[in-house]
């Protein structure tokens, strides 16, 4: 049986027919000679006024690395120097990840004074890696840190990959800040969804314009190798480009918010760098956001929230009358018949182990029945009851 | 056998060997011999086609290499083994100076310790060194993982084993990747999950020193295919990262296993057949149930034959291991057995079926309780093939022909004792190869056993692994994939790349070929055609999964109405969910089971070959060349418990199963068949017969499993009405026997090639029938389902091969 019959036979898509008659174009940037060969290069710097939407980027300088690592959750990033951060964003042929999905074009952004530099590596053709992963290398090597957006589970270790198959040895990896999870933990509580353009939109006041949808870039590689046109390949550069600047200002942007209260900010932030703050064990800081939270007039969910995370520190530092008037906050906000009952829970507990007032402990106690069940309920109404007899 | 230190050397693999005895209240003192003996003298021997004794064997054992560690040899010691057997040892000076090997010796004859030592000793000497696992499996990788960490943990050795799969939790994963120095996995995993992100397990590849592949019979046919192709990935990217491994296969009985193994790697396998194991004497029996209706050739049902046979040993107390070839055979023959052992004040708990669609933990429940006792007998499809680690027990009872001489073999070879007699016992069904075995039965120990065949160049199963093959590492210029030819592959890299999902670049001595597509292309192969992915089956009424199914079994045993069998319960199918690979059953009693018609509809794409066959005055046109076939269930019986009779029929609305494969196809012109004297539905009916014959004997003949073999009789061209319906005169018959493997696997060129040979033993087979008028074990019974006797039916297809020239050669 002749092969290609065989092959004729086989059930698959016709073969792609491409208009290879269109105008190239040509590609922004130029190729230059490094000692591993060539490299397409776009190579930009960005003014330190610039903004991004209403964010000036040149605040990422000005970040504390303390408050960065506690908004990553990360001790490595105390002592990094944010001026020497390299910002990365790649775009691939593919979302699969594996060996066989490639980034043709790495975006690496740094600041070089007050400036942002921009860097954007364009694989002209596949299986010319090795130049740019060496360029990439020795800028990892320059770098303090790197910060990403989803890089750790996504970028870095589609670039791992890479250094492996083309045999250049993979830089050391310095800490790594990947945005996407901090913007998560501040923003999940009013965001539905925590991609880029959400976040540029929400955060930075940024709106692209005629942006490339992301899901369409590895099909418009894929028509550039086949001799398209270059023209959506330097809308796909511009993308690029602009998730890169989105980085440095979504840091400052995040950090800042985060180094002193801004009265303007949604509440349901506050209440999150509160809770941050607070799992870092920094107090001071876990009680003006919580306080901000409380007061910012936000729905009643998080100013219950708000109260609640006041009064768990109170108790903790042994502050009970700061708890009792917390507790009775949260249950004045509280509307909603749930939250109230927990809110009682607390509060006949703090009454009972606390301030040993049964009498109130167990006005309280009748109301529990929605957070702790029936059966619970019932049994602490009458143990409070038995002691309250015992008691008189 | 010596002794060291005053007690037995006992040689590895005896660990895995038998039952604890426990006294049972059932327990009498008697064994197989007293059986054997009570059937020779109360009649059932009158059946018994054949009785074959094989001599016991005494051990052949060796000293421990010298070159071992002295920290494997304690690991060892430990377990009483103080010296090999000579199989185990030839294994391990082989593997240890880098020959591919291959162990084809029997069941529990202390099989894994022949790639465990080499690699025990690899890690002793480099703890750098890797090791790769393949279980068909994943319950055998698991099987093996507890007793392998074992033992390397007695061998002192610092680096671990960890089983890859599924199943496996994310942060193991991770330490799989970092730390292990024995990977076990399945070929499944290694395709999907390891390959296509050989980067992250560089410090595997990079130190890969063995790879073992165990239980290599059990891929053959489209599995192996892949296996065979997943293996050429492998060397592709251990040549990438500088390695290049020692395999070390091991095989239950098939004809070739060296030939297969180095068909699956593509280099030079050493051959270790000769086990230095002991084993008891053993007896083979074949037993045909006698003939109750002679006039249709229905002979005595061999499930309940089967059933009073096992009966009989488990009553005298010997572990007995029951095999049927069908679930549905297995669940019958389960709840007889529970019934009549009721009656002799035994447990019926003792009585248990096993089989691939119990769920895990299920299984090795029973695995335990055949251990300590507990169970006595286990009725099981071919799970227990697998060598799931139960040791051997002392008879074997095969319900049926299994279809292959090598399956047959792979069974029997459950029954083996180190000293006493074992028993092993065929009980024939009425279907044509059964009766063809049940006659020739010295064919049993003289003719050659099945190979087991791939073609890892099936044009399907090559281009889906070439194209993951370029997602792992681009193909260059003079890049080498296994044997295929330089032009056949670039043949098909400009396929993949004309569609776009490889894109070549130049370079300096021709394109290189780069993955080009936003996909996972593993995760569209499946190695195992339709069959990984299961349907699941949940109660109504517990409403939790009570088994899984394959796809290709779900249309014949999952359909709607369907009576599925599970652990003895009968449970109606209510809903089969064919989008979410859901059945919904609830437990019934009726008083029948059911079993599934199917219809399969070859169409000619085209052809390749042609010949005339002319002999005499009527020429026939034989063919080979490109089909398709489409199969699909048209219906079910109704089949009464007990008495068998068909009581109902049903319809069943399920989408078709199309393939696309070879056919060697057989035509007779019409106006021969309207030359004859009888009506033409006779004439058609009697080709059918014809083709049951051809289809016997061509299975045979190809040492093959039946089931790999399709026939069918219809017509060339696709727009004729099928014969089944077509009383008037029209198309011109044909028959067809066709590779069922999807592509083929090369058996219908073979059979074409032999053409006149596979008429001339058709009729032998035929005309050396003892029936009268065709019976299942010759042409079928006549399928007109008319009481009215047809003219002889068996001697009007003698009559048609008289007229094309096939004559009687004795």
């Amino acid at each position: 049986m002749s092969i290609k019959r065989s092959l004729a036979r086989l059930a698959h898509a016709p073969p792609r027919s491409l208009d290879v008659a269109a105008v190239r174009g040509a590609l922004p940037g130029q190729t230059t000679q490094t000692e591993h060969g060539e490299l397409h290069l776009i190579d930009e710097y960005l003014e330190p006024r610039h903004h991004h939407g209403r964010a000036p980027i040149a605040n990422a300088l000005c970040v504390s690395s303390e408050r960065l690592a506690q908004l990553a959750l990360d001790p490595a990033l105390e002592e990094v120097d944010i001026k020497r951060a390299m910002f990365f964003d790649t775009e691939t042929t593919g979302l699969a990840g594996g060996t066989g999905t490639v980034p043709f074009l790495i975006g690496i952004g740094w600041f070089e004074d007050e400036s942002l530099r921009i860097q954007q590596l364009f694989l002209p053709e596949l299986g010319r890696e090795a130049p740019m992963l060496h360029w990439v290398r020795e800028r990892i090597r320059q770098s303090s840190c790197l910060v990403s957006f989803n890089g750790k589970t996504f970028d870095w270790p589609l670039l791992r990959n890479r250094f492996v198959m083309n045999r250049v040895r993979a830089p050391k990896l310095p800490p790594h800040l990947d945005l996407l999870h901090c913007a998560r933990r501040i923003l999940k509580r009013r965001l539905r969804s925590i991609r880029l353009v959400e976040l540029e939109r929400e955060v930075l006041g940024m709106y692209r314009e005629d942006d490339v949808s992301g899901a369409l870039i590895p099909q418009l590689y894929f028509d550039y190798l086949d001799g398209g046109d270059v023209s959506p390949i330097a809308r796909v550069i511009e993308h690029n480009a602009n998730d890169l600047i989105a980085l440095a200002a979504l840091v400052a942007e995040l950090v800042s918010h985060f180094d002193e209260v801004h009265g303007d900010d949604d509440p349901r932030d506050h209440l999150s760098y509160a809770r941050l703050a607070e799992r870092t064990g920094d107090r001071g800081r876990a009680r003006s956001f919580a306080k901000a939270a409380a007061d910012g007039g936000g729905d009643a969910a998080c100013t219950v929230e708000a109260h609640l995370l006041t009064a768990r520190m109170a108790r903790r530092s042994g502050d009970f009358e700061d708890e009792e008037r917390a507790l009775l906050d949260a249950l004045r906000a509280a509307t909603e018949d749930e939250l109230r009952s927990t809110v009682q829970l607390l509060l006949s507990k703090h009454y009972e182990h606390r301030r040993k007032d049964l009498a109130r402990a167990l006005e309280h106690a009748v109301a529990t029945t929605l957070a702790e069940g029936e059966e619970a309920s019932h049994r602490r109404v009458l143990r409070l009851e038995r002691r309250l007899a015992r008691q008189t | 056998m010596s002794t060291v230190g005053g007690r037995p050397a006992r040689p590895f693999g005896e660990q895995k060997r038998g039952l604890r005895r426990v006294a049972k209240p059932w327990d009498r003192p008697r064994g197989a011999e007293e059986v054997l003996a009570r059937w020779e003298s109360d009649g059932t021997w009158r059946n018994v086609t054949w009785s074959h004794g094989v001599e016991a064997h005494e051990p052949s054992t060796a000293a421990m290499p010298p070159s071992l560690s002295p920290a494997v040899v304690r690991a060892l010691s430990l377990r009483g083994v103080d010296q090999l057997y000579s199989h185990q040892a030839d294994a391990f000076e082989l593997a240890s100076a880098g020959r591919h090997v291959v162990v084809a010796t029997p069941t529990a004859s202390g099989k894994s310790l022949c790639y465990n030592l080499p690699i025990l000793q690899a890690l002793a000497s480099d703890s750098s060194a890797r090791a790769l696992y393949l279980f068909p499996t994943k319950a055998l990788s698991r099987d093996q993982e507890e007793s392998l960490r074992q033992l390397m943990r007695d061998a002192e050795l610092a680096i671990g084993t960890i089983t890859y799969d599924g199943d496996t939790p994310n942060d193991a994963r991770r330490a799989a990747r970092q730390r292990a120095g024995v990977l076990l996995t399945n070929p499944d995993m290694l395709h999907a999950g390891i390959m296509p992100h050989h980067t992250a397990w560089a410090r595997l590849f990079s130190n890969l020193k063995y790879v073992v592949i165990d239980e290599l019979h059990t891929y053959r046919g489209v599995f192996g295919s892949h296996l065979a192709n997943v293996i050429r990935r492998l060397l592709r990217i251990a040549r990438f990262h500088g390695s290049s491994p020692t395999f070390l296969f091991a095989s239950a009985t098939i004809g070739n296993p060296q030939e297969h193994a180095q068909r699956i790697c593509g280099e030079p396998v050493e051959l270790i057949d000769q086990s230095g194991a002991p084993t008891g004497p053993r007896r083979l029996v074949v037993y045909n149930p006698p003939v109750v209706n002679a006039e249709l050739g229905i002979r005595q049902s061999y499930l309940k034959t089967a059933v009073r046979l096992t009966q009989d040993l488990v009553r005298a107390g010997v572990p007995t291991l029951v095999f049927g070839n069908s679930r549905n055979g297995v669940e019958v023959m389960l709840k007889y057995l529970r019934d009549r052992v009721v009656r002799d004040q035994i447990d019926p708990a003792a009585i248990h079926a096993y089989r691939g669609g119990y769920l895990p933990d299920t299984r090795r429940r029973i695995e335990a309780a055949l251990r300590a006792g507990d169970i006595r007998c286990v009725v099981a499809t071919n799970a227990l093939e697998l060598g799931i680690d139960i040791g051997a027990l002392d008879a074997v009872v095969c319900a049926g022909y299994p279809g292959t001489m090598a399956g047959l073999w792979q069974r029997f070879g459950r029954a083996g004792r180190r000293r006493d007699l074992s028993l092993s016992v065929l009980v024939s069904s009425s279907n044509p190869i059964d009766q063809y075995v049940a006659r020739h039965p010295r064919q049993l120990v003289s003719a050659p056993i099945e190979h087991a065949r791939i073609d890892p160049n099936n044009i399907e199963i090559l281009i889906q692994h070439l194209k993951c093959a370029a997602f792992e590492l681009p193909f260059e210029p003079n890049d080498l994939y296994g044997d295929v030819p330089d032009d056949v592959l670039a043949e098909a890299l400009d396929y993949l790349a004309d569609h776009g999902v490889i894109h070549p670049t130049p370079g300096h001595a021709g394109s290189i070929y780069h993955w080009a597509s936003d996909s996972y292309p593993a995760n569209n192969v499946s190695l195992r055609s339709a069959s990984w992915d299961n349907f699941v089956i949940i109660d109504l009424d517990g409403n939790k999964t009570i088994a899984e199914m394959d796809w290709r079994s779900t249309h014949t045993m999952l359909h709607e109405q369907a009576i599925y069998q599970h652990e003895g319960g009968q449970y109606q199918v209510e809903r089969l969910d064919f989008d979410n690979h859901k059945a919904f059953v609830r437990l019934v009693k009726p008083d029948y089971y059911t079993t599934a018609m199917t219809h399969s509809k070859v169409t000619v794409l085209e052809q390749d070959q042609g010949a005339t066959i002319d002999l005499d005055e009527v020429p026939l046109e034989a063919a080979l060349g490109d089909v398709t076939v489409v199969e699909k269930v048209v219906g079910y019986k109704k089949i009464k418990f007990h008495t068998h009779e068909n009581v109902g029929y049903g319809e069943v609305h399920l989408p078709e199963m199309q393939k696309h494969t070879t056919a060697f196809w057989l035509t007779f012109p019409e106006e021969f068949v309207q030359s004859q004297p009888e009506p033409r539905a006779v004439i058609v009916d009697a080709l059918r017969g014809l083709s049951k014959a051809m289809h016997v004997v061509g299975a045979v003949g190809l040492m093959i499993d039946p089931r790999d073999l399709g026939r069918t009789l219809g017509s060339r061209t696709e727009d004729e009405a099928p014969p089944s319906n077509a009383q008037g005169p029209g198309y011109d018959p044909t028959i067809f026997l066709y590779d069922t493997v999807a592509g083929g696997i090369g058996l219908a060129p073979r059979l074409f090639e032999e053409r006149e040979e596979l008429l001339r033993r058709a009729r032998h087979l035929i005309e050396s029938c003892d029936c009268d008028e065709g019976c299942p074990g010759c042409i079928g019974p006549d399928a007109s389902g008319d009481d009215e006797p047809e003219a002889a039916r068996k001697q009007l297809i003698l009559g048609l091969l008289d007229a094309v020239g096939i004559r009687a050669t004795h």
